[in-house]
């Protein structure tokens, strides 16, 4: 409960300091809406149409009002509802999203739990540097070589672009991002790879490691059921960190594959200075945020029994 | 602590070699480096790298190498100032909220919220509302940065807070301020610089993705973001426009990396010690 | 004499970058069938290596075992495949340690921990298995069984987790149990408990145990033999008695009466100097630059066990009374 609460505080701040940043950027919307021809009345009507002329304090309590029922009001420029709007392009974007979690987790755990059983080996070293290169690696250029290699000459996958479920099928649209899902994962995968290694090295070294053997349980067993379990409680804490990453990264890997989700949405949006976009879109990522968060406490209080939640 | 330098040998040289050779690339290249990396050139657009373009030419006719070389000077430049300006805000905040229980609460739970956030977003509002220029793109990174100095800061802060020397020192009426500085601060550097470079490598690349998503720098600044952007379009007919620059990105954060790894390495373990 | 295992002559050294140490410098003794021998030592002698060597639980890139045999049913455990090994572990020889706080993996039942060992060594449906696991926590001393299969460690006390262990370790009835300092992080009342269920279970089954300890008390309490250990070698073994009343070596000697006895108001005795660091291992005795007795010999030769009357003892001057 506490947690919930908790959460919910985080919400607010997030609120707030987004209301109030996103006006401080310089900037009418009104005006850029009508462009450089209108005259300083339309201006001002459209600035009284669109409550921008109340007092801030009026229009952030109006603006709180509205987004608990989920109506952050219309975006200036598409002129459809925020929320409306964004569930339309959530679709490539949350699979992308998905799907990169899903690369960084199949790459990056084994890769880690590999390293820590071969500690100090070869192997080991391998993937520690390969690691730490795949941290380095700035994800839209990694995109960008992705698709020079695969797409351009190998021609295996689309270079660009997306197609939604509903007009092609599931398939397809997961075709189309497989290659931004590896760009997108790879550098979560990394981490992965690294938090995984290190907590599963300081399980292994634990009493209960010794007392599992010394009642003959196998190697394989030791390490995927004894070991694994207890080294997967950092690490999914670790994930749950970074999920925001993942979210910063999908911005990014849609601008290069050029996939109409809600991670490009953003952008155009401020720099059009679309402030209800801005605003709604941003309070959707933080409510996406706190859900992401209570899955993990979740997951944790799965795999640790010792927890306990008030 | 010598058999651990020899241990992580190859790292720190590796890492700390390029490392050196980057800054000093970035420092006085520009200076050396003989071609105006802004002059177009369009007879000679696109060309192959060669002996006259080592790195070839970009779409205009700009050569490469020289804006790969004042690239470099200015990712660096940003890398550094926001490292610094995280520093100290950040150690300052956490020193603070470390120190007092009341600032604790609201400053960490302003921070939480901060760090629960991808930072290329919150960087891409800031700039909006900042503007461009590079100063702005330095405040807007530092501030996505701060949070996790801060954080850090405040967490040796807490356990430092209730060791002996720090007891006796309040006990004898020292004040606030020089118990944090001359008493705390001192155990909280190795951390610090562990996350400052950490917090160097992401802001290359941060500036980067911004620069590349057009929320950075101008499109004429020859920052290593806009070239790949600009290269971008050209990818089949020249592809190292977006290759070598996207490299040299690599290879700087890498070696950023690599030192801060082996940092971490020499460094942590010690504090832990105490 | 039925001997269930006999160590001749065991060598562990450790290998590091730089340079090895010889950490059990030819280890000698033997279990007999149904009794409980006792291994005292300071710490750092070699107590828990030697035990860990008879379970080859040591770990293999710094460890070492470069010598001797441990034959046990009449083959050397030193010449097992990992397999092998395997099947002797927790089923032939089980073993309890020092900390039953860090010991039982928090993230698995108590029951399903019980039960691996059971689906491990022994052919049994899921709830035969459980069957036995619920009447071995009740053997040693449990209540409300049913209940604790399903709790987690965490969530049991010190001495309740030790049972635990002891009934993991005897489930599939062993023939010998290797207690590690078992009591050492216990509680004093608990203690006692805990050493009267391993003699109670140890009749009951019919296995051999080796305790090791440094505390005489328990040695007391529980071994009908015990032997003495200094810086990686035995120097004395001997019944209880015998060993109690007539020690021959000087360390022994030292450390029998350096117990402080109710009653007696005196000064404690202590043994003067300190343990020999692995690196620095005097040529002859080890014991010999703490010793009050030696001799030009105990300098140059180091001592074999020498057996007089079942009671064996390595020193060029051993004190007979």
């Amino acid at each position: 409960m506490r947690r919930i609460l908790g959460l919910l505080m985080v919400l607010l701040i997030v609120g707030v300091l987004v209301f109030t940043i996103v006006r401080l950027i310089p900037g009418d919307p009104a005006s850029v809406m009508l462009g450089p021809e209108a005259t300083p009345e339309s201006i001002e009507e459209l600035r009284t149409t669109m409550g921008l002329d109340k007092p801030f304090l009026i229009q952030m309590l109006n603006w709180f009002a509205k987004a608990i029922h989920g109506d952050f009001g219309n975006s200036y420029f598409y002129d459809m509802s925020v929320t409306k709007l964004i569930i339309s392009r959530m679709e490539p974007t949350l699979l992308l999203m998905s799907m990169g979690l899903l690369v960084s987790i199949l790459l990056g755990i084994p890769m880690g739990i590999l390293s820590a059983i071969n500690h100090n080996t070869f192997l080991d070293r391998l993937f520690i540097l390969l690691a730490m290169v795949g941290i380095s690696v700035p994800n839209f250029w990694l995109g960008l070589m992705l698709i020079l290699v695969f797409a351009q000459n190998l021609h295996i996958f689309p270079v660009l672009g997306y197609k939604l479920i509903s007009e092609s099928g599931f398939w397809t649209s997961i075709y189309y991002l497989i290659l931004p899902a590896f760009a997108l994962g790879l550098q979560l995968a990394s981490e992965t790879a690294r938090l995984t290694r290190s907590s599963m090295l300081e399980v292994l070294r634990s009493d209960y490691i010794r007392t599992a053997k010394s009642k003959g349980v196998s190697k394989f067993l030791l390490v995927m059921k004894h070991a694994f379990k207890n080294a997967m409680i950092p690490t999914v804490t670790g994930i749950g960190l970074n999920v925001a990453r993942l979210a910063g990264g999908a911005v990014v890997t849609e601008a290069v594959f050029n996939i109409p989700g809600a991670g490009n949405l953003i952008v155009t949006a401020i720099s059009r200075r679309d402030y209800s976009l801005i605003q709604g879109h941003i309070m959707y990522v933080a409510l996406m945020f706190v859900l992401v968060n209570l899955i993990i406490d979740i997951l944790y209080k799965l795999l640790d029994p010792r927890v306990t939640y008030s | 602590m010598m058999r651990k330098i020899k241990k992580r040998y190859y790292q720190i040289i590796i890492g700390s070699v390029i490392s050196a050779l980057i800054l000093v690339i970035a420092v006085f290249g520009p200076i050396f480096v003989k071609t105006d990396p802004l002059k177009m050139d369009v007879m000679n657009r696109l060309t192959k790298p060669c002996v006259i373009h080592w790195f070839g030419t970009d779409s205009f006719g700009r050569d490469l190498f020289s804006r790969i070389v004042f690239g470099a000077r200015i990712s660096l430049e940003i890398g550094i100032t926001t490292m610094g300006v995280s520093c100290i805000l950040g150690v300052a905040l956490g020193l603070l909220a470390g120190y007092y229980k009341r600032l604790d609460s609201i400053l960490m739970r302003i921070m939480d919220a901060t760090l629960a956030f991808p930072s290329i977003l919150l960087a891409m509002v800031l700039i909006a509302t900042l503007g461009s220029g590079i100063p702005n793109i330095i405040a807007a990174l530092a501030i996505t940065n701060i949070p996790k100095v801060a954080r850090m800061t405040r967490g040796v802060t807490l356990s430092v807070k209730e060791m002996d020397h720090v007891e006796a020192a309040y006990a004898i009426g020292v004040g606030d301020l020089r118990i944090m500085v001359r008493h705390i601060l001192p155990l909280c550097l190795s951390s610090i610089i562990v996350v400052l470079t950490s917090i160097l490598a992401s802001t290359v690349l941060a500036e980067a993705s911004l620069t590349f998503l057009g929320v950075g720098l101008q499109p004429d600044i020859p920052s290593w973001g806009n070239i790949i952007n600009e290269g971008r379009m050209f990818l089949s007919q020249a592809p190292w426009l977006t290759i070598i620059p996207g490299f040299c990105i690599m290879i700087t954060v890498l070696s950023f990396n690599m030192v801060g790894d082996a940092l971490r390495d020499l460094l942590d373990p010690r504090l832990r010690e105490n | 004499m039925d001997k269930v295992l006999e160590i001749q002559d065991l060598q562990v050294d450790f290998v590091s970058e730089t340079r090895r140490l010889h950490a059990l410098r030819g280890i000698t003794f033997h279990i007999e069938k149904g009794e409980t021998l006792g291994l005292v030592g300071e710490s750092g002698c070699g107590k828990s290596l030697t035990a860990l060597s008879v379970m080859q639980l040591i770990p293999t890139p710094p460890g070492e075992i470069c010598g001797g045999s441990i034959m046990f049913r009449g083959r050397n455990l030193l010449e097992f495949s990992e397999k092998e090994m395997r099947a002797v572990r927790g089923n032939r020889i089980s073993m309890i340690f020092q900390e039953p706080m860090t010991s039982l993996n928090p993230v698995f039942t108590v029951g399903n921990q019980l039960i691996e060992v059971i689906h491990l060594h022994m052919n049994k449906t899921r709830s035969e298995a459980e069957e036995l696991a619920a009447d071995m926590l009740a053997t040693v001393g449990m209540s409300d069984v049913r209940k604790r299969l399903k709790e987690y460690p965490h969530e049991l006390s010190g001495g309740l987790r030790q049972r635990v262990m002891i009934a993991m370790a005897l489930l599939c009835q062993p023939e010998i149990l290797i207690a590690d300092e078992p009591t050492t992080a216990l509680d004093v009342t608990i203690q006692a408990q805990i050493i009267d269920l391993i003699e109670n279970l140890k009749m009951q089954f019919g296995t051999s145990v080796l305790m090791i300890t440094h505390d005489l008390g328990v040695i007391a309490e529980s071994c009908s033999r015990v032997a003495v250990m200094y810086a990686g070698v035995i120097i004395e073994m001997a019944n209880v008695d015998e060993l109690f009343r007539n020690p021959l070596h000087p360390y022994t000697r030292g450390l029998l009466s350096s117990i402080p006895s109710l009653g007696k108001r005196a000064r404690l005795t202590t043994i003067k100097g300190m343990v020999p660091d692995l690196s620095d291992m005097p040529k002859g005795c080890a014991f010999f630059p703490r010793c009050e007795y030696g001799c030009d010999r105990c300098l140059e030769e180091r001592p074999y066990l020498k057996k007089s009357n079942n009671h064996y003892v390595a020193c060029w001057r051993p004190m007979d009374e």
